[in-house]
């Protein structure tokens, strides 16, 4: 320990000092530290300094809260009671005309659609009879050719 | 935290708080200014905090709401012929000379810096509770606390040196 004591330079000295002043030195490295302030004149004033200023710091005087403020902070809490009710109530009212555009859009949408899927259902089936028809047609068409066919194409041999 | 519960806990925390505004701000009128702002932002936001945090959650939002209105204030400052009316009377007698010349040189600290002198010398908290509360290292906390004491010594020293001429 002797050996450190001798060779702690002012800087070192100074932060333990600091820490010393706070209370945040270890036990074990206060005696380095007083012993560096017996043979160091310009650590002692710093130390000093050091000590008044936490004096100042620890006895200055604490402002009074004063008893207006403390009323006005309860009166503005107390008017600003109807705004967040206000403004919940604006909320729930704004939810319940969300919820019902989105019920009407999809009752219409709906609607729309079935009506969209009858419309073409209905094509379909006209389109399909069609179709059955005009194959009838070619199959008769087919027929008759094939009938052409077998007869030699109508043509005498 | 219930809305029922805001009355209690304005009374228990009102003088914390307002003390250090009063240390960052360096006057009352702007601490009495934000110390409203805080106490009604923590009002809109009472259901969402809990009761173990809520004074920590306290002390960010007076630090912002401060950061804020420094911030305003600065823009404003060069241009308002008002903020001459608070200069202090030098031909006054000073009632309380150590004190008023502490005040001011706390007031003039970084914001940081007046933070961690709040929470050692109002709170009376060690260097780990500091840490934990601003959630910074020991060592951030060590050096904040170091630079900030300089500072102090150094405007206090000025002060007696031009008292002195």
């Amino acid at each position: 320990m002797p050996a450190n004591e001798e060779t702690m330079n002012c800087s070192k000295a100074r932060h333990y000092l600091d820490l010393m002043l706070d209370g945040e030195l270890k036990e074990g490295l206060i005696p380095m530290a007083e012993l560096h302030l017996k043979g160091c004149p310009s650590c002692r004033s710093y130390y000093d300094a050091g000590k008044t200023l936490n004096q100042m710091l620890g006895m200055a005087p604490e402002a009074a809260f004063p008893e207006w403020l403390h009323q006005r902070i309860l009166h503005q809490a107390s008017q600003h009671e109807p705004q967040r009710i206000g403004f919940a109530r604006r909320w729930k009212l704004q939810t319940i005309p969300a919820l019902l555009a989105v019920a009407v859009s999809l009752y219409v949408g709906a609607l729309m659609g079935v009506k969209a899927y009858a419309a073409n259902t209905q094509t379909y089936a006209t389109e399909a009879t069609q179709s059955t028809e005009s194959y009838e047609l070619a199959s008769f068409g087919e027929s008759l050719l094939m009938d052409l066919d077998s007869n030699n194409g109508g043509y005498n041999e | 935290m219930k809305k029922e519960q805001f009355e209690q806990f304005l009374r228990d925390n009102e003088k914390r708080i307002y003390h250090y505004l009063l240390t960052l701000l360096g006057n009352d009128n702007d601490a009495n200014d934000v110390v409203q702002m805080t106490f009604l932002s923590f009002y809109e936001h009472i259901d969402r905090v809990e009761s173990a945090t809520a004074v920590s959650y306290l002390y960010r939002i007076a630090h912002n709401k401060s950061m804020t209105f420094l911030k305003q204030k600065n823009r404003y400052l060069s241009l308002d012929p008002q903020s001459f009316a608070h200069l202090p009377d030098r031909s006054a007698p000073d009632p309380e000379p150590d004190f008023s010349a502490l005040k001011q040189a706390l007031s003039e600290l970084p914001v940081k810096l007046a933070t961690v002198i709040h929470l050692q010398y109002y709170e009376k908290l060690s260097y780990k509770e500091i840490s934990l509360q601003l959630g910074i290292s020991l060592k951030a906390v060590e050096s904040l606390l170091v630079r900030a004491k300089k500072q102090l010594r150094k405007k206090l020293l000025k002060d007696r040196a031009g008292q002195g001429v």
